[in-house]
């Protein structure tokens, strides 16, 4: 049983089966069994966010998952947060425009942070954005663009809806 | 930072767990992981095989009995959270969760992992003991009963045997009307680990008079103590702050703190005396509102 399971799960709307280790963390499943190196690496011990992806919805720290037990979710990356390859979605193009990130290696994250944040609070404050983000650690912006960069792609948003516009 | 190899078993029941659970040395479950995975990380827990309770319904959910909240074991807190009963039945519960970690950590941890790891500056641990909760685990087939202000012993030591497994909390239910609670916790930064906190729960009459009292100080020493003292001092008397200060009379030189890098052992107790005044006034508050 040292040997490897198999798990069966859903990553970015696409069904995927693989056999791991026991040991194998979802952070790693991700990125070097399924090639997904958009979800960063910081501390291994949960205390970074740099890890985040969405679980059945849910912001997770995929540090602090084991792949196994990830059987029968819905795993959704950075990978998948724009429509179609090439594309921004809202969210990262509100990044884009608000200086929302600069070395880059936080703004995965945030930026599924930010996601989970609006599917269940599609008006935040700046309280509620605060608390959203408080989670994830950035060393490069003092924070405030990417709160404004969150407060933009909010309002988008909810604009998008209203308009029957196109908004993702 | 990678784990050792170990085996693992995705529990089929409850009892599959028990079993697998028993009949290896070094087994451990693990449920949220939230407290484990890093523990494996760095290689400080070292198990033969991991069983996986994490999926198991029957452990999970949230019920009202007669006289008591029972909350399963592997409900996750985001769930405790945002649950209606938890709400109206133990608002005290419902007021601590947002503090515990991350709203990220919370969606994968366990209410029953926060009461089996029992740190010292855990919100779970110092609600279950003001609370007078009842905390229920699974050992060798025997169904077992811990009484929160019994279970924890400190320095992250429970009361729960090698094999057992926590099945479930039942919290009594609070009285509802003219009934406030108050929490109030001090931290380095948002979602640290708590240097001091308190916890209270009052229950007034149609005069104020305060007919029932349960409050409680966290963090500042190994495990949570439960005030019976200072919620005798409160019962029969209308809370004015002069009540409440006279109440709390000496309450600081008596509380032991162990200090740490972040608070000496002075600041703890003057800051879980602070905490305490905070939560007792909050709790005044929402009881006259109901």
């Amino acid at each position: 049983m040292t040997g490897k399971q198999d798990i069966a799960l859903r990553v970015n709307g696409a069904q995927v089966k693989a056999q791991v280790e026991p040991r194998t963390s979802l952070l790693d499943f991700l990125r070097e069994d399924l090639g997904l190196t958009g979800t960063h690496a910081g501390c291994e011990h949960g205390v970074c966010g740099a890890c985040t992806v969405l679980l059945d919805g849910e912001a997770v720290r995929s540090c602090l998952m084991l792949a196994v037990q990830a059987h029968g979710v819905e795993i959704a990356t950075i990978e998948g947060e724009a429509e179609r390859a090439g594309e921004l979605s809202v969210i990262q193009d509100a990044f884009c425009e608000c200086h929302g990130l600069q070395c880059g290696y936080c703004t995965p994250a945030m930026i599924l942070t930010a996601r989970a944040l609006l599917n269940r609070n599609p008006t935040p404050d700046r309280a509620e954005i605060r608390d959203a983000i408080s989670a994830n650690l950035c060393r490069c912006t003092g924070y405030l663009q990417i709160i404004e960069a969150i407060e933009l792609a909010a309002g988008k948003l909810t604009q998008s809806r209203t308009k029957d516009g196109p908004g993702r | 930072m990678k784990p050792i190899s170990f085996d693992y078993v995705r529990a089929r029941s409850a009892d599959h767990a028990f079993t697998v659970l028993n009949g290896e040395p070094d087994a451990q479950l693990i449920a949220g992981g939230q407290t484990l995975v890093p523990l494996l990380n760095m290689r400080l827990a070292r198990p033969s095989v991991l069983v996986d309770i994490g999926h198991l319904d029957e452990l999970a959910g949230i019920s009202v009995g007669d006289s008591a909240l029972v909350i399963g074991a592997t409900t996750k807190q985001l769930a405790v959270e945002t649950n209606d009963l938890v709400r109206k039945h133990c608002p005290l519960l419902h007021k601590v969760m947002p503090w515990i970690g991350h709203r990220p950590t919370r969606a994968r941890g366990t209410i029953g992992g926060s009461l089996a790891v029992a740190d010292p500056a855990a919100e779970i641990p110092l609600t279950a003991v003001v609370l007078e909760a009842t905390i229920h685990a699974h050992h060798n087939g025997k169904e077992l009963k811990f009484a929160a202000g019994d279970f924890f012993i400190g320095g992250l030591a429970t009361k729960l045997p090698d094999g057992a497994c926590i099945t479930a909390i039942s919290l009594p239910l609070s009285p509802g009307q003219r009934t406030g609670c108050g929490f109030a916790e001090v931290s380095t930064r948002r979602s640290d680990f708590a240097i001091a906190s308190a916890a209270v729960r009052l229950t007034f009459d149609r005069d104020n008079v305060c007919t029932q009292a349960a409050l409680g100080i966290g963090a500042i020493a190994g495990r949570p103590r439960r005030l019976e003292e200072i919620a005798g001092r409160l019962r029969g008397q209308k809370l004015s702050e002069a009540e409440i200060d006279k109440a709390l009379l000496g309450l600081e030189d008596s509380l032991s703190a162990q200090g740490h890098l972040h608070a000496s052992p002075d600041y703890c107790r003057r800051a879980a005396v602070s905490l305490l005044r905070r939560a007792l006034n909050e709790a005044c508050l929402e009881a006259a509102a109901r």
